[in-house]
């Protein structure tokens, strides 16, 4: 008996430790899968049942291919299938049908999703039953300029600041002169705000009660409905409870940010990001607490103090969107840790708290756009994962904060932010190292097509290739 | 009975001298009709004249004017003594302003307008881009709204618009475009044709498009109600064609530009002749069915929608970016009826139609656009849509980019010929072909026999810098003072 039990006891161990490797590897670092070499690249599922016109096949080989996820091939393929990424790898075999483009000596790697992309073309809000799809610009004058720096995709959303989840988000991709494929989700982050208040936790707790009664009726309901019961009446849905239950439900990420006496505030545009709006020590264990009340990771949004209570942040399963330009003072007068620093991407990403970065925000608040001086955010978003590198952080792992991290953060990394089969064919081909201030985009691909090409753009083609 | 007879004498003894007064007073007048002075025969003699039908100028040309019309256009013309004479100089036709907003409540000229977002205040006109709003009143003649008193008529009368397809201000389904000369103390009097075309403003977001989708679909099912039902009640009405009538202005076998809709709106109701044509009548009063007691009556906005969807109206379609053309064509995907797209960009905007030539082509769309360059997209590099579009076959016809850029017009016209687009064609583009448009070409647009004498007169070359707007004649009345002096 006394076996027995040992025994069980032994297997239920084992099995929670193997369980707890595979999370900290999915999880927090983003899914590594091991060192390169040992990496077999999955083969792709084969099509189904082979449709009237097969897609075109495209081959990009002998590059070395930064899939996004810290993995580097080098003279490797990616095979494109139409809008997806059909192979990835040192060993791919091309098909006969496809085209080959030989990119010795060039980099690929996956086209950078920027967390926060202001005017690029989608509209910054949306209302009611407006979606972000149909208010597509697609011949704004800077998308082109975000593509010849390498961004894909971009996250645009309503700046919120209210003490419950709300607002409107949507993952967009650019893509000049269409309006189709380009909206990957929407809504994709619902924000809020801290600190909260005892009147906002007491309103909080009560919406939260409400949203989890909710889904308890309506769960019974389908129960009933399922059982044939026709007399079984569908719970009545409340609408100001939509963003909560999105969230509570992981279908949206929720984002907290700080609202920590903005200086001015106009409809929401304007507000102060950088130091005035960045996330205190307090406000991250209160934001920690919201994800516990919900029951789903959120985002913090500027934690500038997150580097202090990082152990914390990745016990919560919580991701960070980090400013690393941004530069908070500590306060002399405090003796313990406080104010920012250099080092937060590296102890963050050494915590297993997955990090997107961002350019400092300044007036604006944080985000990629053509605001600021003459727009120069938008020209340079390698810049801050480059602060990361000099703040300790993995020189590989920098990429995935403008890449897969974000695309994580946002609950879209199932289509983009790394080169991995199956997912959606976005990607750069750079003459350098995606983060080596001279490299630049030779050709962006997006959904499969060639939407930018350094040669035939204004911007940088009087610019001599690299040698 | 003496009650009446007392108060027809009342009304006999108020209705005589009131005309008397009317017409002598100058308060009544219009601020166009005190510009212009009496109407007199004129010769001018030895002009050059850009016809306006798109051919080369004519030179040292005679035109005589009387009774407000051209009366002979030709060399060697003898010019009787009666007449005024005007010598030597250059004429085209006035300009026929399409997607013209003069008269209406809420459209100001637009660099008068300011308007304030989140705070700011601006001058100029402000975007309709953000705003979900879209009206559906696709039934409703702009005409119906305008203002003979308003300033604006005089303003665009002295700079050279001598005729307004006016068009709706709102965004959405928003009512039927019309035809008006700037002169008239009744609305009744400026209308040279009304309803001549449905009226789309589009704006990039969901209500627009739905909206179009939504209402459009229903029209179809409309249609497809029609279709089952007069085959078995009333299988010989259908016959007659709404569209096939003749309009108030004389019209000629050419017109082949825009389906014509049906006759100038009688609001007094004295010929009942419509009644009979078909239920596509807009205006609800001539929907009257005999022979239909039980049947609901159709809605009107849908009747109008089905009048296009059956290309018997012209659709105009206003969009403020390129974007919004393509929401609009993924919303009028389901239906295939041609358009006339209206887009006045600003200089230097870089999302011209001229990107979207094969939508454009598969559409059958012409375009209206402004009389301006656009940048190539990412650069301040000059591009020249217009020439591109008018290469790849699509027609186009030119409006001042802004209203209130109509001052500057004419120079504008030089940048375009500058880049290498024939005069001859551009004159057409802002009076013939305009005119064609909206189905008023043999009345104006052109300088020939029996048009209305709606003439620029210039002192040389309009085209050139140096040349200067001497005078614009309006049914051959001279109007007093010029705006356009380059």
């Amino acid at each position: 008996m006394r076996y027995t039990t040992l025994l069980t006891a032994l297997c239920a161990t084992s099995l929670v430790v193997a369980d707890l490797s595979a999370q900290r590897r999915r999880g927090r670092r983003g899914d590594r899968g091991g060192p390169p070499t040992a990496q077999v690249p999955t083969k792709p599922e084969k099509k189904k049942a082979a449709p009237k016109k097969p897609k075109p096949l495209v081959a990009y080989t002998n590059a070395t291919v930064h899939v996004g996820d810290t993995t580097v091939y080098r003279r490797a393929t990616v095979l494109l299938e139409g809008d997806k990424i059909s192979e990835v790898g040192p060993q791919v075999e091309i098909p006969k049908r496809a085209k080959t483009i030989d990119c010795k000596g060039q980099h690929i790697c996956p086209g950078f999703f920027i967390l926060k992309g202001v005017n690029v073309g989608a509209p910054r809000s949306v209302r009611g039953e407006e979606k972000y799809g149909d208010g597509i610009n697609p011949f704004h004058p800077m998308m082109k300029r975000a593509l010849a720096v390498g961004i894909t995709s971009y996250l645009t959303m309503s700046a919120t600041s209210g003490k419950a989840p709300t607002g409107s988000s949507a993952v967009i991709k650019l893509v000049p002169g269409s309006i189709e494929g380009i909206v990957v989700k929407s809504p994709a982050i619902h924000a809020m705000s801290v600190p909260l208040g005892p009147e906002g936790w007491r309103k909080l707790k009560a919406s939260v009660e409400k949203a989890k009664k909710y889904k308890k009726e309506l769960a019974d309901y389908e129960k009933k409905k399922a059982a044939g019961d026709k007399a079984a009446k569908k719970p009545k849905e409340d609408k100001s409870l939509a963003a909560l239950l999105s969230v509570m439900d992981g279908k949206t990420r929720l984002q907290i940010n700080s609202s920590s006496t903005p200086m001015f505030r106009s409809g929401g545009r304007m507000r102060f990001g950088g130091s005035a709006m960045s996330m205190r020590v307090p406000h991250i264990r209160e934001a920690l607490q919201v994800g516990k009340l919900f029951g789903a990771p959120v985002v913090l949004d500027n934690p500038s103090e997150a580097w202090i209570v990082a152990d914390e942040i990745a016990a919560a399963k919580g991701a960070c969107v980090l400013l690393p330009r941004s530069q908070v003072a500590p306060d002399p007068k405090v003796s313990e840790p406080n104010g920012s620093t250099i080092h937060a991407c590296a102890i963050l990403s050494e915590a297993g708290v997955p990090v997107a970065v961002l350019p400092g925000g300044g007036m604006f608040g944080s985000g990629i756009g053509n605001g600021g001086i003459l727009g120069q955010d938008l020209n340079t978003p390698t810049l801050d994962p480059c602060f990361a590198i000099r703040g300790g952080m993995d020189a590989k792992e920098a990429l995935s904060t403008i890449t897969l991290y974000p695309a994580m953060l946002a609950g879209v990394d199932d289509r983009i932010g790394s080169l991995e089969v199956g997912k959606d064919a976005d990607l750069l081909i750079l003459d350098g190292d995606p983060l080596h201030y001279k490299t630049f985009v030779q050709t962006a691909v997006v959904n499969g097509k060639v939407v930018y090409e350094k040669a035939k753009e204004p911007f940088y083609r009087h610019v001599r290739p690299r040698n | 009975m003496l009650t009446l007879r007392v108060s027809l004498a009342l009304v006999a003894a108020l209705s005589v001298p009131l005309p008397v007064t009317a017409q002598d007073s100058d308060v009544l007048k219009t601020p166009a009709e005190k510009l212009l002075s009496e109407a007199k025969a004129t010769a001018f003699i030895g002009v050059d004249v850009w016809v306006g039908d798109g051919k080369k100028k004519l030179t040292g040309v005679t035109v005589l004017v009387e009774d407000g019309k051209v009366k002979e256009v030709g060399k060697d013309l003898s010019v009787p003594p009666s007449y005024e004479r005007v010598v030597g100089g250059c004429l085209t036709p006035g300009i026929v302003m399409l997607g013209s907003t003069v008269g209406q409540s809420g459209s100001r000229p637009a660099a008068a307008r300011s308007f304030v977002v989140r705070g700011r205040r601006f001058r100029g006109m402000p975007s309709r881009g953000g705003s979900s709003r879209a009206t559906y009143t696709p039934n409703v003649k702009v005409t119906s709204k305008l203002r003979p008193m308003d300033g604006g008529w005089a303003e665009f009368l002295k700079a050279g618009v001598t005729t307004h397809a006016v068009r709706p201000v709102k965004s959405g389904l928003s009512g039927l475009g019309g035809v008006v000369r700037p002169l008239g103390r009744k609305v009744e009097d400026m209308v040279l044709a009304d309803e001549r075309y449905l009226y789309i403003g589009m704006a990039s977001n969901t209500a627009h498009k739905k909206l179009l989708r939504d209402n459009f679909k229903k029209a179809k099912e409309l249609i497809e109600a029609r279709k089952k039902k007069p085959a078995a009640k009333t299988p010989a009405k259908p016959a007659t064609k709404p569209g096939a009538k003749p309009t108030t202005t004389p019209k000629a076998a050419t017109t082949k530009a825009v389906p014509q809709p049906k006759p100038q709106p009688k609001p007094g109701g004295d010929k009942p002749k419509p009644v009979q044509s078909k239920p596509t009548q807009a205006t609800p009063t001539t929907a009257k069915k005999p022979a239909a007691p039980k049947k609901k009556p159709e809605d009107p906005k849908l009747v109008v929608l089905a009048k296009a969807i059956e290309k018997k109206l012209a659709v105009m379609l206003s969009i403020n970016s390129g974007g919004d053309l393509l929401h609009a064509l993924d919303a009028l995907s389901d239906t295939d009826f041609p358009l006339v797209l209206m887009h006045q960009f600003s200089r230097g905007a870089t999302d011209t139609p001229d990107h979207m030539v094969a939508q454009l082509k598969k559409r059958k769309v012409r375009c209206v656009l402004s009389a301006d360059l656009g940048y190539a997209p990412n650069t301040r590099y000059f591009v020249n849509p217009i020439a591109k579009l008018m290469k790849a076959g699509v027609e186009v016809v030119l409006v001042p980019g802004r209203q209130h850029e109509l001052k500057t017009l004419w120079f504008r016209l030089n940048e375009l010929a500058r880049a290498g687009i024939s005069r001859a064609k551009l004159v057409e583009a802002i009076s013939g072909a305009p005119a064609k448009l909206v189905g008023v070409q043999n009345r104006v647009g052109t300088i020939a026999k029996g048009m209305d004498a709606n003439l620029l007169h210039f002192s040389r070359d309009p085209f050139s810098p140096a040349t200067h707007l001497v005078r614009v004649y309006f049914e051959g009345r001279a109007v007093k003072g010029v705006s356009t002096k380059h």
